[in-house]
């Protein structure tokens, strides 16, 4: 069966990638895949776009299944002498380099600069219409604790963590308050416990601690996550429909397009506005 | 009048910001693929700190940051030395190629478990080489989209409903962007399909 693109197809392959399609839907995906060549040439090709252009979900299915005469051509390559000559020049220049500890400033990069501008303009000159009877309503929209990311690995014994993290998917919120506490700031998943932390306080509506705790997220130097500190404070505001504050702790977001949620931070920021 | 001489001015700046990163970049390559001493070590010297910043930042060590930039001056060997193609800025290049060398290693290490697995590195370097052209394709492509389907497309792919995208770029109805979210996607496919490289991907992806 020849899979011609529809907007029917593109649907069904971002529902089947992201997990939204129920048990039956699914089966019957599948049972067209195993059949059909073009439709599974279609569906690596949507998750080769959502690897490249969506950061925030890992889509690789077929990681493992790269053609294998192909990865040893390139393996053998990298093996030849003259590859091996030219891994060993950059070694070297490692070496002096580290011998010398010369440290030079990097370039600025003002191409990131006139993206910014030109993003801002964007913003600026869209004019922009929504009234909202209630802040908590975005509360709703952008939290869903359950996609937190999750630690917890078949063949590791449990640690102070993983017990952590299923007493919170269990519910125990007090007991996950408690575990989390423990976690060192030395430990890796530090941040991560932090942000759980919150999580657990805003479950037990203790929404001033939960803010403190997202504050203290957002304080974190040298994190990965410490912009979702802010994006979190920024919903526990809203769910108390305290828009003032919200609007404050969103703002964090709207500089740097690293940032959690950069988009749709400012996209708030001008709704609440 | 005056005004007209400060847009020339302008315009002659960003020219000659532009030339000089292409200038670099085309310099950088040929040292690197000539394996010349002095170059590679500008390049050490000049490029390294940041991707090392970034490394740190992300639960890497001074080792790590080593063999990913390593591995990214290599993956830049690699594709370049047979056909060049152009790279603006070397430096944004080879940051995100280091990027995305750390987050696959990053992702490796949680699906190994640290169990005992002994890493083949040049495995590892063709996997990540195939993986990155990829990518580097797909982007190439996006690059020939209108602006109007680069906006609404980047937007759409992190994650904006069509709800907040027909706010956002003020269309009529969420159906109208429904059908331009569909349109820049089905020109986006069609793009990459007609592209000869399109045949080889679909072979790499084939067992």
């Amino acid at each position: 069966m020849a899979s011609k693109l529809t907007e029917k197809l593109l649907e069904d392959l971002e529902r089947y990638l992201k997990g939204k399609m129920t048990g039956i839907e699914r089966q019957q995906f599948e049972e067209n895949l195993a059949s059909d060549e073009e439709l599974r040439n279609e569906l690596r090709l949507q998750i080769g776009l959502y690897e490249t252009f969506d950061n925030s979900e890992d889509y690789s299915l077929f990681k493992d299944n790269l053609n294998r005469s192909e990865i040893n051509v390139l393996k053998a390559k990298l093996r030849s002498k003259e590859y091996q000559d030219l891994s060993i020049n950059i070694r070297k220049a490692e070496k002096v380099y580290f011998n010398q500890k010369t440290k030079v400033k990097p370039i600025q990069k003002y191409y990131r600069y006139f993206g910014i501008a030109g993003m801002i303009i964007l913003f600026v000159t869209i004019y922009f219409f929504q009234s909202v009877n209630s802040y908590a309503t975005y509360y709703n929209q952008y939290v869903n604790w359950e996609e937190l990311p999750s630690f917890i690995e078949k063949s590791q014994p449990k640690n102070t963590f993983s017990n952590a993290e299923i007493a919170f998917k269990r519910g125990n919120y007090t007991e996950a308050v408690a575990l989390f506490s423990t976690i060192e700031a030395t430990d890796e998943l530090y941040p991560y416990s932090v942000l759980y932390l919150g999580a657990c306080y805003d479950k037990l509506d203790e929404n001033k601690k939960a803010i403190a705790t997202f504050q203290q997220l957002a304080n974190l130097e040298n994190s990965l996550i410490s912009s979702q500190g802010t994006w979190y404070e920024a919903m526990i505001y809203l769910k108390m429909n305290d828009k003032e504050n919200a609007i404050k702790a969103l703002q964090k977001n709207t500089d740097n397009p690293d940032d959690f949620n950069y988009q749709k931070a400012k996209i708030l920021v001008r709704k609440l506005d | 009048m005056h005004k007209s001489i400060n847009n020339l001015w302008n315009a002659l700046f960003i020219f000659l910001i532009i030339s000089s990163f292409m200038e670099d970049s085309e310099r950088f390559i040929t040292g690197l693929i000539t394996g010349n001493e002095k170059v590679t070590l500008e390049i050490y010297t000049k490029l390294f700190p940041k991707v090392q910043a970034y490394v740190l930042k992300n639960r890497g060590d001074s080792q790590d940051a080593s063999d990913v930039f390593h591995d990214g001056l290599l993956y830049i060997i690699v594709t370049q030395k047979e056909k060049r193609t152009e790279i603006k800025s070397f430096e944004a290049y080879l940051f995100v190629v280091c990027k995305n060398i750390w987050k696959r290693s990053l992702k490796n290490q949680v699906i190994k478990n640290d169990s005992i697995t002994l890493t083949d590195k040049e495995e590892e370097l063709s996997t990540f080489i195939l993986e990155q052209q990829m990518h580097d394709f797909y982007i190439k492509k996006f690059d020939e989209l209108s602006e109007n389907c680069k906006e609404i497309l980047s937007s759409y792919f992190n994650g904006l409903s069509y709800e907040e995208l027909a706010a956002e770029y003020a269309y009529a109805s969420i159906n109208t962007v429904r059908q331009r979210v569909f349109k820049c996607r089905a020109k986006l496919i069609k793009l990459i399909k007609e592209d000869q490289t399109y045949q080889k991907i679909k072979q790499w992806l084939q067992n």
